[in-house]
Parts: structure tokens; C-alpha cells; sequence
């Protein structure tokens, strides 16, 4: 389903943010991907979704090029990103209708997903104030709530469980394993060990641009200790 | 005192990264930077060359010292207006007074050390315009020692009396009106105000100076223009006899300023208290809409979306909103200005009222209807409006080309908006046909198109999208002046052509020579569009 091929990203001319990836996740998997900050997990993210250009290598989206077909690459995957950066002075059904009109939702669908998705998480009620009076937690559930909308056959997130009160980070990790059972596909970068021990089918360990570790939990755990132990261990070392 | 100064140097330095990184980077930085220089010096030039006309002109009269007074008077309103705006944004729409908030510092020094970040930008303004004014002076009337000291003390202080003035009336403002209704209104309203002030005075002086008799009497009596220019703003009369050497106005400007510094010292604490923290605090009156499930075609919800943008966004609201009014504006100014303006305007109507006028008719129609594009380079910001949020276009599965064909007909809406009342206005005043409405149009359309996409090519090529205030993405944004730049090359080949070709040809053929001028730009504008396409695309979001 995502299949980055010797994927990097050069800034400066100088230091590699990321420094050849390959990478492929399958449908139906859980995918998580950790790292150190300033690791490249976001640069590598930003790239999948094609908000920066790799210096070489390729994204493939469901064998689609993200760079060549970028329009049939996104109507394939949706995006929530670690900060809810989002024009906030339109009202939440604003948010959602305008993320229904560009992936083509019909308009029972949209209203079926959205009550879908938004009741549980309790924001329902305040779909109908502005963005702007929304607690962070809030405009993440409501992000979360617009990327799901399109059920996108991939859902990438960047640090999903930041500002998530307990019950939203179980529901949301309750979805993940949904869409993946569903045939769907998940994406996912965390600094929370934990999180990504108990939901990830396989995980990749992100250190300066470059892949250290790669597998499922119990693989990289047969390396001897517990993830926290391993990932502190391979990051110091690198 | 030391708060004040360190908080002062973080938020010039945060003011002035910011002003280098929207310049854009490498040789491009090197030569904006040269041109901001070339931009000062002919500010500086400007204004030498109007103290040197003023200097001569008021000393055939013998008052000789108003030149400084008149240069004193105009920048003293120029910052007072100017500060107006900015202070609204410092007290109150800077996103980090929450944390400032937070620190062990006084909370005065707060609101100090965002005057005092105003007051820099205003000294280095009131100095290119003072400083000439002042080596004139001294220079040919000569310099005593009292005078020299005022000289300094001037150029020091001139801009805090405007300043800090306006700081109290922001606070006025904003603690009366600001928190009892919607922010976007009220920051719109406020703009509107400090307009409608300006141009009231503008009109008054303007019809006061048209009198005959009030210019006679000021010129017979003892100090009368002085004292006309002071009764406006007063120190400006103790500025100007302490140039001459005064040395009592000396310590009256001096005490002045002083006074003022200490009261607003002392009102700092409450200000903050009362206004700048429950400000902040406060949320926006919350709107419940009922829910709603519309679609709509995917370039009718990037429309729609680019419209909210501007229609919820203050800064962008009131950039729009003069574009539209701004042909009316002009007018209205000039009515307003006294009875000889309106007299003059009556000429300017009956003159284009004439039988051998009426083949130009046309030409008129399209002047004046291009006059909103022509004035607001509203599509120079088209991309730089989104800002931090564009990563939700580019993520979204919609194409550079979708995307920009919405944001060209969200800025003709807008530009639209602005010309559509005009015909009826044109109709109203002088008698033109439908066939003169219909050429202008013709002539219209693809000035308009060229104007919009070549702004969005000139956007593309340096959008700013790291501001944190809406205003920093249109005030100080380059691509604004290069917008009016390209127009005004424009303008200048508009007129060469109609100077070379109308006394040779026919009026109608004239008419044939511009429309095939406009197409063949609007073609340029097209190609140079589809070619930015391309550059949109590859467009990185750090």
C-alpha cells in the first residue's frame, strides 16, 4: 500500500534529513514509526504526502507515484498532522463539508460519517461553533474526524495521540484497528513506546535520515529487553 | 528598565528575522535589501526636496521655521496613524502575550516594550523626514546652541507624543468597543475609524484652506499659522520656537513628553489588567450553526474556501473592502474638499460631457473600470492568505491547476465586486452608450485577467507562508510593490501607445490598437500562469 524506494531529502546541500529510506507497508498493517526528534520522521511523512518534494528516490501510494500522479496518489490516503494547523475561523461542519466536497462524499455518506465519527468522540455538538473556540484535543478529534470521512484506503498521522484525553486516544486506536481490519491501512509516527508496542503490526526506528531497526515488535524485542530499552539503546549507539 | 529593554530587543529581532526571511533568500535577499535601501534614500530625497520648497516658499514670508513645523505636523499624524494599527496588533493579537504573561516581569513592561518596539520603527521614519528639514533650517537660518539641543531632543522625542497617544485611544478603543462585539467587525470598524478621521481632517484643512479670508487673517496676525498648525497637535508649537532657540519651550516639550511617558507608565498596570489580559482571555462570542451537509464541485468549495479566508480574516477583510470602495473614496474625498472641489469635479463632468469627447467615451469607461484592479493587487497575496494552512490544499487530492483556477476566480469575485457598481455610476454622470459599456468592458476583461494572473505568478514565485499575524502577510509583503510596479510599467505603455498612435489614427482604430494591446498582454499573463503551475506544484512546505 506505501512503498518508499531510496526516498531522501537534502535541504541544505549539506546534511541529509533523509538519507535513502526503503520502505513498504503492506494492506491491513499498522505501521508505526519512531524516532528521536529531528530523526526525519516528519520530513519522511511530509514527503509521502507531498508536501515537500524528495531530492531522489520515489513515494508510491497504492502503486500510485505520489510525485508523477500526486491528485491519484491523495485520493488514496489522508493526512492528520501533529499540529491542527487548519484555517480555524470557519465552523466545524464547515471543516467537514468542505473535506466531503474535495474527496467527492456524497452528501447521506458525509452526514452518515460524520455523526459516524464525531458522536462518539463528542464533538458532534460543537460542530456548529467556529474552529477557533475548539480545545486542541477537540480540532485533533475533528481532523481525525474530516481524514476518516473519505475512508481513505491509507491514513497516515503525525503524532495522533498528542492532546487525546484517555477515552479519544482508545477510540482512536480502536479505529486504526478497525481500518486495518477493514483492509484499510495505517501509518503513524509516535514518541509513545508503548502505544506503538500494543498496536503495531511492524514498526521501523527512524535515527539521523536513516532506517536502524525494522520489523514487528517481537523481532526487533528478540535484539534482548523491552522496545524503550532497544530503541534507547540503537539511537545511542548511532 | 532592563525587561523592557531585553523584551524590546527579542521582539525586534523577532520583527526583523522575519522581515529577512519574507525577502525571500540568496542573491534575490542581496538585491531586496538594495532596493530597501534605494527605498530610503528616496524617501530621504523627498523629503529634502520638500523642506527645500517649503523653506523657500515660507521664507519669502519671513516664517521660515514652519518648514520644520509642517514636516513635524505630517509625520507626528503619520505615526499617530500608522501606530494606531500596529499598537492594535501588539496589545492585542500577538500570539505570544499569553506566555509574556507567564513571566516573573511587571506586567507594564509588557505594554512597554511594545510601545517602545513601535518607537523604534517610528524614530527611524520621523528622522529620514525631521532630519532634512532641520539641516535646511539650521543650515541657511542659522544654529545656536539652545537650538542644536532642540534639534536632538526633537528628533528624539517627536515620535513619542503621537505614539503614545495612540496607544491610549487603542486601549480606549478596544476596552469599550473591542469586547462587546465580534473581533473581525471590530478590527474592521477601527480601521474604518482612523480612516474616516483622517480624511475628516484632511477635509477640514482642506476647506479651511480654500477660504480666503481664514488664510488672510492667519497671515496678518503675530504667529497665526503657527498657532493654526498648533491647535491641532500642540507641541508642535513648542517644538518649533524651541528649534529657534527657546529655551523655555525646551523644557515645556521636554516636560510634555515626560508627563505623558509617566502617565502612560502608570496606566500600563491596569491596562493590562483590565484590557490586554482579559483580552486574551476572553473567547469570541460563539455562533451555533445548525448542522448542514451541502456539497458542493470541488472548485466551488476551494472558492468558497478562499472567500471565508478573506471574510473571516480581518486584515484581509479591510484589504478588500477599500479595494472595492476605492473609486468612491476618491470621489468622495474630493466633493467633500470644498465647494472649488466640487466646482472643479462639475468642470471635469461637463468637460467629458462635450459632443467631441463622446469617442473617448469608451476609453473612459474602461479607465474607470479597471481602476479596483488597477489600484489593489489583491491576487499578489492569493497563496500568501493561506499561510500555515496551505498544507491542507497540498495534501488534499486536488490539482496545482484546480487549485489555482479557484484562487484567479476567488480573486475576480473580489475585483468584481469592486467594478461592478461602476457602470451605473459612469451611466449616472456622463452619457455613454451601451456600446461605449460594452467596449470598455471588452478592454476590461483581459486587463483584469493579465492583472490577476500575473499577481498570482508574481505570489507563486515568493509566497510568505510562516506569518503569524494577518497583517504581516500584506503589510511589508514585496509582492504588493511589485504588483504596483508591473501596473504603473503598464499604465506608462498605455499612455505612449494612445500619445504615438491617437493623432494619426482613428478613435475606433485606437480602440482595435488597445484591445489587441490588452488581449496580447492577457495572453502573456495566461502563458506565464500555466508556466507557474508548474512551480506551484513543486512549492515545499517546511
Amino acid at each position: 500500500m506505501l512503498r518508499l524506494v531510496d526516498l531522501t531529502k537534502n535541504y541544505d546541500g549539506k546534511k541529509l534529513a533523509v538519507d535513502g529510506i526503503n520502505l513498504d507497508v503492506s494492506s491491513g498493517e499498522i505501521f508505526g514509526f519512531i524516532g528521536p526528534n529531528g530523526a526525519g520522521k516528519t520530513t519522511t511523512i511530509k514527503m509521502i504526502t507531498g508536501m515537500l518534494l524528495p531530492t531522489s528516490g520515489k513515494v508510491f501510494v497504492d502503486n500510485v507515484d505520489v510525485r508523477n500522479r500526486p491528485v491519484e496518489a491523495k485520493k488514496r490516503f489522508a493526512f492528520v498532522p501533529d499540529h491542527a494547523e487548519i484555517f480555524d475561523s470557519i465552523s466545524g461542519f464547515d471543516y467537514l463539508n468542505f473535506i466531503g466536497d474535495i474527496y467527492n462524499v456524497s452528501k447521506n455518506l458525509r452526514q452518515k460519517r460524520i455523526e459516524q465519527f464525531t458522536v462518539p468522540f463528542g464533538i458532534y455538538e460543537d460542530l456548529g461553533k467556529a474552529i477557533s473556540s475548539f480545545s486542541h484535543g477537540m480540532k485533533q478529534k475533528l481532523m481525525i474526524s474530516g481524514a476518516l470521512l473519505s475512508k481513505p484506503k491509507l491514513f497516515i498521522l503525525d503524532e495522533p495521540l498528542v492532546g487525546l484525553d484517555p477515552k479519544s486516544a482508545k477510540m482512536l486506536k480502536d479505529i486504526m484497528k478497525e481500518h486495518c481490519a477493514a483492509g484499510g491501512t495505517v501509518f503513524f509516527s509516535s514518541h509513545v513506546l508503548e502505544v506503538v508496542e500494543n498496536l503495531c503490526d511492524r514498526i521501523a526506528i527512524i535515527q539521523d535520515g536513516r532506517i536502524i531497526a525494522m520489523g514487528t515488535v517481537a523481532d526487533i524485542k528478540a535484539q534482548g529487553g523491552s522496545l524503550e530499552d532497544i530503541f534507547l539503546e540503537l539511537t545511542e549507539n548511532e | 528598565m532592563s525587561n523592557v529593554i531585553a523584551l524590546t530587543r527579542v521582539e525586534l529581532k523577532n520583527y526583523w528575522r522575519r522581515l529577512i526571511e519574507n525577502m525571500g533568500a540568496g542573491k534575490r535577499k542581496g538585491l531586496i535589501i538594495v532596493a530597501l535601501i534605494w527605498l530610503v534614500f528616496t524617501f530621504i530625497f523627498l523629503s529634502v526636496q520638500l523642506s527645500n520648497t517649503l523653506y523657500l516658499s515660507l521664507g519669502q514670508m519671513g516664517l521660515s521655521e514652519l518648514t520644520f513645523t509642517i514636516m513635524y505636523l505630517i509625520i507626528s499624524m503619520v505615526i499617530m496613524f500608522l501606530s494606531f494599527s500596529a499598537l492594535i496588533n501588539l496589545f492585542y493579537y500577538s500570539k505570544n502575550t499569553g506566555f509574556l504573561l507567564t513571566l516573573p516581569i511587571k506586567e507594564n513592561v509588557i505594554i512597554l516594550a511594545r510601545i517602545a518596539v513601535q518607537y523604534v520603527f517610528s524614530f527611524l521614519m520621523s528622522t529620514v523626514f525631521l532630519l532634512p528639514a532641520l539641516i535646511i533650517y539650521f543650515s541657511r537660518s542659522g544654529l545656536t546652541i539652545v537650538g542644536l539641543l532642540g534639534g536632538v531632543i526633537v528628533l528624539l522625542l517627536a515620535p513619542l507624543a503621537p505614539l503614545l497617544i495612540a496607544s491610549i485611544l487603542v486601549v480606549l478603543v478596544m476596552s469599550t468597543v473591542g469586547r462587546s462585539i465580534n473581533r473581525r467587525v471590530m478590527s474592521v470598524i477601527v480601521n474604518f475609524l482612523v480612516i474616516a478621521i483622517i480624511i475628516g481632517l484632511q477635509v477640514l484643512i482642506a476647506r479651511q484652506s480654500a477660504s480666503g479670508d481664514f488664510i488672510t487673517k492667519l497671515l496678518l496676525s503675530e504667529d497665526g499659522l503657527l498657532y493654526y498648525f498648533g491647535l491641532r497637535f500642540p507641541p508642535v508649537v513648542w517644538a518649533t520656537r524651541m528649534i529657534t532657540g527657546s529655551f523655555l519651550n525646551l523644557v515645556l516639550f521636554v516636560g510634555l513628553n515626560l508627563v505623558i511617558l509617566i502617565s502612560v507608565n502608570l496606566l500600563a498596570r491596569p491596562l493590562v489588567r483590565n484590557t490586554l489580559r482579559s483580552f486574551n482571555q476572553a473567547e469570541s462570542k460563539v455562533i451555533h450553526r445548525r448542522a448542514s451537509y451541502q456539497g458542493r464541485s470541488v472548485i466551488g468549495a476551494l472558492v468558497r474556501r478562499n472567500l471565508q479566508i478573506v471574510y473571516k480574516t480581518p486584515a484581509f477583510l479591510m484589504n478588500a473592502l477599500l479595494l472595492i470602495i476605492l473609486p468612491l473614496f476618491i470621489v468622495g474625498i474630493n466633493l467633500l474638499s470644498g465647494t472649488q472641489s466640487i466646482e472643479s469635479w462639475r468642470l471635469i463632468i461637463d468637460s467629458l460631457n462635450r459632443p467631441e469627447m463622446q469617442p473617448w467615451l469608451p476609453l473612459i469607461v474602461a479607465a474607470v473600470l479597471i481602476s479596483p484592479a488597477f489600484i489593489g493587487t489583491f491576487s499578489a497575496t492569493a497563496i500568501t492568505r493561506e499561510g500555515k494552512h496551505l498544507w491542507q490544499i497540498k495534501t488534499a487530492p486536488v490539482s496545482a491547476q484546480v487549485d489555482l483556477k479557484a484562487r484567479l476566480i476567488s480573486c475576480a469575485v473580489i475585483i468584481g465586486i469592486g467594478i461592478i457598481y461602476l457602470p451605473f455610476v459612469l451611466i449616472w454622470m456622463l452619457p455613454v452608450t451601451v456600446m461605449d459599456l460594452l467596449w470598455g468592458i471588452l478592454i476590461v476583461l483581459p486587463t483584469v485577467y493579465a492583472m490577476l494572473t500575473i499577481d498570482i505568478c508574481i505570489d507563486i514565485n515568493r509566497p510568505i507562508l510562516n506569518w503569524t499575524s494577518p497583517t504581516h502577510a500584506v503589510k511589508n509583503n514585496l509582492n504588493i510593490m511589485i504588483g504596483l510596479a508591473w501596473r504603473l510599467l503598464l499604465g506608462f505603455l498605455i499612455f505612449i501607445v494612445i500619445r504615438v498612435i491617437s493623432p494619426v489614427v482613428t478613435t475606433l482604430t485606437l480602440k482595435y490598437v488597445l484591445l489587441l494591446l490588452m488581449v496580447l498582454i492577457a495572453v502573456a499573463g495566461h502563458l506565464l500562469f500555466r508556466k507557474s503551475i508548474v512551480k506551484y506544484q513543486q512549492l515545499e512546505i517546511k
